[in-house]
């Protein structure tokens, strides 16, 4: 106590500078500089090294929050409906969750997991959120046994009713894996439109610029015109229709809709193309003889850095590879080695292509 | 259940390998759950296993499950104290002769689980950023690189963050002891566990 007054009326700053240079022994590389300058500091008063000390104490003390890390995932996955299987993409752990809901409801309900004190069971099932950060995938296993994996930067609510299951894709992309059930047909919605399906795999991926839904197995249903409001009355007025549909999907065709003239095309997928398309559910990206252009587009999905490309001959470039999702680093080492483009990252974290003459 | 110290002995002892077999799966898992994606699942559920034999030969573990799990968590939560210790006796290398490094521990002024959850309060009045890496870094632990590349910030940018959480905690759990009557700066006091 008489050293902690001491530090609070005569050095308000000391406690910062210790903090501040604790965080950097904490990373671990300290250049031959800041090594000397850390022995300066430490050497200038006793207060320095008490201060620091006492810091790294408390730092040590606060790894008993190791102790949340289950709770915060219980709450995070709300285990009475959704449980998590496999794996996450690597890095990904848990963290689809900031997405998904803040950390300050996580914290409250991490209070009521520790505190033991159970939330009054709902009456009706709440939806579920789901959520990826960018560059991660998530696996998860709904209460019917259909699975879904989350690519990249993608969010969705699930709500399962007695005689529907619906899915609200509200941004990027997701794979379904449905268990039968005729009875209560499997609705995946985003945007105005609806895929509708009783048993059967595909993915749907919405952006800004389209819609596309790729069917691996079985058929569904798409139609459009059925806004959430109106699926919402139906689940309640009809327990059993499913959205009317326009026409029906087969296995191996995709269906795209782009978001500026609302047009669609379908068409039928090799099979190459296919599990190229679906590579992602694996932890891949795969491109074959892709103009650079797109592949970039695609890769921005994966990572928060801002990917610019410089000129037209850079942006036409035919690029090919396989990559581990969550490593861009390794597009831009093969762009730099083997495909003669140069790679700058600017200060505000964007990274500019370019082609080397 | 009716059985003398013996019995629940040998029951136990042939019990918290066996628990461990048919557990294995789900506890890595679990650990997988807890522990930062750099680490040795492996090597984590083996050290694991090895204290739960060693507890055993000990002493009588009535709930082996429970126990395996408990070990799993203290295993991780050892692994993130090894490298802060490691940071405080470098630190202490650096003690002016004036000062004497071992000052008397305060008594437990809170328990373990009321301490976390102080710890907890204080982490949840931190901003957004600064939160998620925190709690990266305390609950998950992460390292800065592995931090950074999750959120996509700079090393730096995480040492500021890891700075200003540390700095927040300190104050928080000043004031809040302050006010709780005990006048005494937080100090590290005994663990609990197996």
């Amino acid at each position: 106590m008489k050293r902690k007054d001491v530090l609070s009326t005569d050095a308000p700053d000391l406690t910062a500078e210790a903090c501040a240079w604790l965080a950097q022994l904490e990373t671990g590389k300290l250049s031959k500089e800041d090594m000397a300058a850390f022995r300066e500091w430490i050497q200038r008063s006793p207060r320095h090294y008490e201060e620091i000390r006492r810091l790294a104490e408390l730092s040590l003390e606060v790894n008993v929050l190791t102790g949340m890390a289950e709770p915060l995932k219980e709450a995070a996955k709300r285990k009475h409906i959704v449980r998590r299987s496999g794996k996450t993409s690597r890095g990904g752990n848990a963290f689809w969750r900031w997405g998904a809901f803040s950390l300050a409801g996580t914290c409250a309900l991490a209070f009521a997991v520790f505190s033991q004190l159970r939330p009054p069971a709902p009456a009706m099932p709440e939806p579920i959120y789901l959520a990826t950060a960018v560059g991660e995938t998530q696996d998860v296993s709904l209460e019917d046994g259909s699975r879904v994996k989350l690519n990249t930067d993608s969010k969705i609510e699930v709500e399962f009713a007695q005689a529907s299951r619906s899915v609200y894709l509200e941004k990027g992309e997701a794979f379904f894996d449905v268990a039968h059930d005729t009875s209560r047909p499997f609705t995946v919605y985003a945007g105005d439109r609806s895929v509708t399906a009783v048993g059967t795999a595909f993915s749907v991926r919405w952006t800004d610029e389209e819609l596309v839904v790729t069917v691996s197995e079985g058929k569904v249903a798409y139609g459009r015109g059925l806004s959430r409001s109106a699926a919402d009355q139906i689940v309640q007025v009809s327990a059993s229709a499913p959205p009317p549909a326009a026409a029906l999907l087969g296995a191996g065709q995709r269906l795209e809709v782009s978001s500026l003239s609302n047009a669609e095309t379908v068409e039928r997928l090799p099979d190459n193309v296919m599990s190229r398309e679906l590579a992602w559910r694996s932890g891949f990206l795969d491109f074959e003889d892709a103009p650079l252009q797109e592949v970039v587009r695609e890769m921005q999905r994966y990572t928060p850095q801002r990917i610019e490309i410089a000129d037209q001959e850079t942006a036409d470039l035919r690029f090919g590879g396989v990559f581990r999702i969550g490593q861009t680093d390794a597009f831009f080492e093969a762009l730099e080695l083997s495909f003669g483009v140069e790679v700058e990252s600017t200060e505000d974290n964007r990274l500019i292509l370019r082609s080397v003459d | 259940m009716v059985s003398d110290a013996n019995s629940q002995k040998r029951r136990a002892e042939s019990g918290i390998f066996s628990v461990f077999r048919e557990q294995e799966a789900a506890l890595r898992r679990f650990l997988r759950r807890i522990s930062p994606a750099s680490s040795d699942i492996d090597d984590i559920a083996q050290e694991t296993i090895l204290r739960a034999l060693q507890a055993e030969r000990e002493r009588d573990i009535l709930q082996p499950k429970a126990y395996l799990y408990m070990i799993a968590r203290n295993v991780v939560r050892d692994a993130m104290d090894k490298k802060s210790r490691s940071l405080i006796d470098y630190i202490e290398d650096f003690a002016p002769e004036s000062v004497s490094s071992n000052e008397p521990l305060v008594e437990d002024q809170v328990d373990g689980r009321q301490r976390m959850l102080l710890f907890w309060e204080a982490v949840a009045s931190l901003p957004q950023q600064c939160q998620q890496v925190f709690v990266l870094k305390k609950v998950y632990g992460y390292s800065h690189v592995e931090i950074s590349r999750q959120l996509g910030i700079s090393v730096s940018t995480t040492e500021k963050h890891v700075a200003a959480g540390l700095k927040r905690c300190v104050d928080f759990l000043d004031r809040r002891l302050a006010v709780s009557g005990t006048g005494e700066e937080f100090r590290r006091s005994a663990r609990t566990g197996d």
